[in-house]
């Protein structure tokens, strides 16, 4: 059985100050395309870091605020929300504002308003999707999720007509599922900086041209001259 | 037939001795021929006590004397390759200090004609397939050459006259503009290759127009005849800031030196060996496709099958393997 978080607090802290500095910062939806495995982490860069085999929870800025009374089970890692959201815990399917730890979630910005968490999300295991039918899916399978409503997009990235792919022509592998380029709460592409313009070509300056023309026109005159004296000798 | 002799009547001149000494007698006033000749001795041995400390033995080689010695590469043997890429690879690890250095001259597969797709419904104008490419295929940094050129434009035409390439907001894409990368087309009738006067640019079998870099005398004939400015001549010494890919091929990445045309070849050295290239794998949106035109499995063809595909300046005649194409 897991212990109090109070009790554990200062633990977690030393821990966290410790491991946070070799600890991979979450890179989740900073660059469409950069984002790493999808797990938690992927929708949830806010709340959780990863640190260390075991797993360790808590807030970006290293406080616990939010997480007072919470179990802290044995080993929560960002890919495990069992960790929280157990058997112990109800299922509640109603559309209400959700609070901290999930309130940067508070707007679905998918489907118009006509989902809601568990349309994806497994209710019964929350380590996994589910499809229309009850089927339960791993998150690596996300595609077949995705593919439900959007048929065409599926079909295409089924044939390497969308998305990334990578690696050998011959056996290309999906550089990127789906949530890695669409955050699936808030799917519309976000503008990115370009990489820096070429440089424009500069004009030679007017001295240069000076010379050139000086230069030419006495090497003209000078064969001209020598032409001039030796050439009409015969 | 007779034609009138208008000159006057000359005296004849005495018959000039039949050799190649310079006239030295000082009876004879110098005539044209010897005065040409003295010019011309003059103007080698400047040229030789000159040029040869300053550019041949002072300055880091990139080619050898057997550059201007070795056959064009189409008519090299297998052998003759080999021992030509043994070389240049001795003088590259040597003069790059990297020993990873390795030159490819993969030839081209059957049964392969490749062929480009890229989505401008999709291309956001970040331009991370220019920089890839320029990392992939060992463009010169400075001066800088990039054979990739992002084409800003006005969404309501389709006039390439009206297009920017040196856009810099500070994100892309912007709410008025798509966007249009142009490269080399890989057309099946290049007029590029019609042009060259010295057949250093040429078709492989699997389409790729490549460029043999020791045959390219820089006459940029080429460059003028591309209807897509595909083309990127050598103006200055290329330099790299110590960053080379080691992965070359010979008609490929391999280092060019100034006074030489080069462009894109579909990553000659990744394509062969059966990989995408450098900016399909670059581009965060997926907008880039690319395959092989004669497999009908092939994402290429499914994609011309399924796809609005249009090709760049269609009218030209040089029928493109590069298709632009929208969902």
């Amino acid at each position: 059985m897991g212990k109090r978080i109070r009790s554990l607090a200062g633990i977690v802290a030393a821990a966290g100050l410790a491991v946070g500095i070799a600890a991979p910062p979450a890179t989740a939806t900073v660059e469409m395309g950069e984002a790493t495995h999808q797990g938690c982490v992927f929708c949830h860069p806010q709340d959780i870091r990863i640190a260390g085999p075991a797993g360790l929870y808590y807030k970006e800025n290293g406080s616990l605020d939010g997480y007072e009374g919470m179990e802290v089970p044995a080993k929560l890692t960002a890919e495990d929300c069992l960790g929280c959201h157990d058997e112990s815990w109800e299922t509640n399917p109603k559309q209400r504002k959700l609070e901290d730890p999930h309130a940067d979630k508070a707007e679905l910005k998918h489907g118009d308003g006509a989902f809601w968490c568990l349309r994806c999300h497994a209710p019964g295991h929350r380590n996994k999707l589910e499809l229309m039918n009850g089927e339960e899916l791993d998150w690596r399978d996300s595609p077949r999720l995705c593919g439900q409503c959007h048929g065409p997009v599926y079909r295409d990235w089924k044939a390497h007509l969308h998305g990334r792919w990578s690696g050998e022509l011959a056996n290309a592998t999906p550089a990127r599922l789906c949530p890695d380029c669409h955050n699936p709460h808030d799917p519309k592409f976000k503008p990115l900086p370009p990489e820096p313009a070429p440089q424009e070509p500069v004009a030679a300056p007017v001295a240069a041209d000076l010379t050139f023309v000086a230069v030419g026109g006495a090497i003209v005159a000078l064969l001209l001259t020598a032409f001039a004296a030796f050439g009409r000798r015969d | 037939m007779a034609t009138p002799d208008r000159t006057p009547a000359r005296p004849t001149p005495e018959p000039r001795p039949m050799t190649l000494q310079p006239a030295s007698s000082s009876s004879r006033p110098v005539s044209r021929r010897d005065f040409l000749r003295r010019v011309g001795q003059g103007s080698a041995a400047f040229a030789v006590t000159t040029m040869v400390p300053t550019d041949f033995l002072q300055m880091p080689k990139i080619f050898t004397q057997e550059d201007f010695t070795w056959k064009h590469f189409v008519e090299m043997t297998d052998a003759e390759k080999q021992q030509r890429v043994q070389e240049l690879e001795e003088l590259y690890r040597k003069r790059f200090n990297d020993d990873r250095i390795s030159i490819a001259t993969t030839p081209a597969k059957e049964g392969v004609l490749w062929g480009y797709a890229l989505n401008i419904g999709k291309c956001v104008g970040c331009r991370r397939c220019v920089k890839a490419c320029v990392g992939e295929n060992n463009q010169s940094r400075d001066p800088e050459i990039e054979w990739i050129r992002v084409l800003e434009l006005e969404k309501g035409t389709m006039d390439l006259d009206e297009s920017h390439h040196y856009y810099n907001p500070k994100e892309v894409p912007d709410e008025e503009h798509y966007y249009m990368p142009v490269q080399c087309q890989q057309c099946e009738n290049p007029p590029c290759v019609k042009v060259c006067p010295t057949t250093a640019t040429w078709q492989e079998k699997d389409g790729i127009v490549v460029v043999d870099y020791n045959w390219c005398i820089g006459c940029r004939f080429c460059l003028a005849a591309c209807p897509y400015f595909a083309r990127r001549f050598n103006w200055g010494e290329p330099t790299w800031n110590g960053n080379l890919n080691p992965h070359m091929h010979y008609l490929g990445n391999r280092p060019r030196f100034k006074g030489v045309m080069e462009k894109c070849t579909f990553c000659i050295q990744r394509s062969r060996e059966g990989h995408y290239t450098a900016c399909v794998e670059a581009c965060p949106v997926g907008a880039r496709k690319f395959g092989n035109l004669l497999d009908p499995q092939s994402e290429i063809r499914q994609l011309i099958a399924a796809k609005r595909v249009f090709r760049l300046k269609e009218e030209a005649g040089t029928h493109p393997k590069f298709f632009y194409f929208t969902d």
